[in-house]
């Protein structure tokens, strides 16, 4: 137990210090100058030297003084995580390139797919259902700058 | 004390427009709504419907914003009692004897109880308001680019050490989102930061896009497959149930006047919002009960106090907010950042420049506290039957707004994909153990940290002893400095008290 533990601290101060390290080297891309007249690296080295403290701090401390109600120790849900992310991919890509109707029912229909209980009728219905639903509210009540249809 | 009965009633004139009192209302059924939804907060609420405000005159838009809010605490108190689901922090304290009293078959009670604590909370925080705003405002005007930054500093700090979680990992977040602010064209010299040639991102991360990538996809990953499909057998609430009996009413009232006091305490130390609050009351509350073995077990007056204490604080919360511009929680800066982007910036100004949009908030709270009860009461039947609503239907359906919402702030697709990178990091921090909602904070506070240190150090010549020089500053400096003592205190204590048991 202590020991997924700490390397989950690990991780995680290594993670801020990653951020931190970005932000030195956007800093230093851009200059610093000095207290009296900041160059526009002023403030994102200043932050990058605070986040490169905090993540040694974590990853060195491991501190768990707090008891997290959030903690999830089981191993991520990779197909509800790939389906949602993909979901809204699929809303760019066909949103782009179809237009409004087939963008919404792609995005829903891969994103309720990410649901193990969830049976392919039932997707296929829930996006059908928003996609009339999304078509006429955005599409032909709001006008929002994307075609309901297109061929691009 | 009497010009502001006097602007109070100018508020009332514009809240009571019809087309602002239709906005509140829109906006408290929305939010009442998303609120008790499973699986969906008020930060999902009120990011999801921002873009939609930006069409609007601001009057109308902060009405609907603020209404959202409150709207979906009130329908979020409902998913927490009856399923023992928090979706916005605060409401975990009240599922504590909550979820048991509907075991009891008492959530009916719990409910009625939950509502008049928090219009009793709520109601004493807009007085709170009324009479300490312009207070707060006339000092305000002396303040000048020191006090500010050190005021944000504490503002910063307490939000993100004083939530929930670890506080370093509060305050890396905070950092986080201070980067994340500074992401764009740097308004003093004009250079690029951490564009890396996309000139899409010369105008900045968008708002939207980072909040809903934090409490929409990020949430939506971190819930889908987990959140058990809610079983209504307790869950079956009808009007006459929600009479509570005169014992009850007994224990919750004194509970509910304490509890609005330690809100509305909590409420003037910046950066400490509801969550705290409710934790506070709640131990309080414990403490000086007669019969402390019930709490946990279904005790009337753990729901009635921190309910109570919530919402006079989440009141109280909008002083700092609309008077100073420094918002105490993540939620705070989103309605920031909303006023915003109508061109607006919160400060010492607002009151006097804008009457319309500070005491016409104001006003509009209690009527869409009232417009909640009204809700509520009759209502019950059909927000419990919102409440079977599973989840597997919700997520793909939200998602849907989530990215329609994204794309109609600049109606821009990019913005859609930077939700998605934000949410795939969101999703990380959650699983490493991170609270995301302070990045908010520092990103809606972060350009202004900057400018106003910049000022205050040209008008130093560079010396960063002018922040101890002027007093109001030395002191708020040294307010921040006591925190992290008293922070890094607690841990030695904590951890030394550990290595004891360990032994």
């Amino acid at each position: 137990m202590t020991g997924t533990r700490s390397r989950r601290e690990l991780l995680a101060g290594g993670l801020i210090l990653l951020f931190g390290l970005i932000a030195l080297l956007e800093g230093r891309r851009l200059g610093t100058g000095t207290l009296f007249a900041m160059g526009p690296g002023f403030v994102p080295m200043a932050l990058g030297v605070i986040l490169c403290g905090l993540g040694l701090a974590i990853a060195l401390t491991g501190q768990t003084s707090t008891v997290d109600p959030h903690a999830e120790p089981d191993a991520p849900d990779w197909r509800g995580a790939v389906c949602i992310l993909l979901g809204a991919g699929f809303f760019i890509m066909l949103g782009v390139h179809v237009g409004l109707a087939p963008a919404i029912f792609g995005s829903v229909f891969v994103a309720a797919m990410g649901d193990r209980t969830t049976k392919l009728i039932e997707a296929v219905g829930l996006a059908a259902g928003v996609t009339i639903f999304g078509s006429i509210l955005f599409g032909l009540i709001l006008k929002i700058p994307i075609p309901v249809f297109e061929w691009r | 004390m009497l010009s502001s009965v006097g602007d109070l009633w100018h508020g009332f004139g514009v809240a009571l427009q019809l087309h602002n009192l239709m906005y509140c209302f829109l906006g408290v059924l929305i939010g009442q709504v998303v609120g008790v939804l499973p699986g969906m907060g008020a930060m999902a609420a009120i990011s999801l419907l921002l873009p939609l405000t930006f069409a609007m005159k601001p009057v109308a838009a902060i009405l609907m914003l603020a209404g959202i809010f409150y709207g979906s605490q009130y329908g979020g108190a409902i998913c927490s009692i009856l399923l023992n689901l928090p979706c916005h922090p605060p409401h975990a304290v009240t599922c504590l004897d909550g979820y048991p009293l509907t075991r009891q078959g008492k959530g009916g009670t719990a409910l009625a109880i939950t509502m008049i604590a928090s219009f009793v909370g709520a109601s004493f925080g807009i007085t709170e308001m009324v009479f300490f705003a312009p207070v707060l405002t006339r000092a305000a005007f002396e303040f000048g680019p020191a006090e500010i930054s050190s005021i944000m500093l504490l503002g910063l700090l307490a939000g993100s050490t004083l939530a929930r979680g670890s506080p370093i990992k509060g305050v890396a977040m905070t950092t986080l989102g201070l980067l994340l602010g500074s992401v764009g064209t740097d308004i003093n010299t004009g250079a690029a930061r951490f564009t890396y040639g996309v000139v899409n991102l010369y105008g900045g991360i968008e708002i939207v896009a980072l909040a809903l990538g934090l409490f929409g996809l990020a949430e939506f990953i971190k819930n889908v497959n987990r959140l058990a499909p809610p079983h209504g057998g307790h869950a079956n609430v009808r009007l006459r149930d929600m009479r509570p009996s005169r014992e009850d009413l007994k224990k919750s009232i004194p509970a509910m006047i304490r509890g609005t006091l330690i809100g509305s305490l909590c409420a003037l130390i910046p950066g400490t919002g509801p969550t705290i609050a409710s934790f506070v009351s709640y131990a309080a509350e414990k403490k000086i009960s007669r019969t402390p073995e019930r709490f946990g077990h279904g005790a009337i007056e753990g729901v009635a106090c921190p309910e109570a204490s919530t919402h006079s604080s989440v009141q109280g919360d909008f002083i700092p907010t609309m008077c100073l511009g420094i918002p105490g929680d993540a939620v705070m800066a989103l309605l920031l950042g909303a006023l915003m982007i109508q061109g607006i910036t919160p400060g010492p100004h607002l009151i006097k420049e804008q009457p319309d949009i500070f005491w016409g908030l104001i006003a509009s709270f209690w009527i869409g506290n009232i417009l909640l009860v009204l809700l509520n009461v009759p209502m019950i039947g059909l927000w419990v039957k919102l409440l079977k609503l599973p989840y597997r239907f919700l997520y793909p359906a939200a998602l849907f707004f989530v990215c329609i919402g994204v794309y109609s702030a600049q109606n821009s697709f990019f913005d859609v994909g930077v939700t998605i990178v934000i949410g795939i990091v969101g999703f990380l921090l959650l699983r490493l153990g991170f609270h995301p909602a302070p990045i908010l904070l520092g990103f809606v506070l972060g350009p202004r940290v900057e400018e106003n240190f910049r000022r205050a150090m040209l008008i130093s010549d560079g010396d960063l002893c002018y922040f101890l020089q002027r007093p109001i500053s030395a002191v708020v400096v040294g307010l921040c400095v006591l925190l992290i003592l008293g922070q890094t205190t607690f841990w030695l204590i904590g951890r030394h008290r550990q290595r004891i048991l360990a032994a």
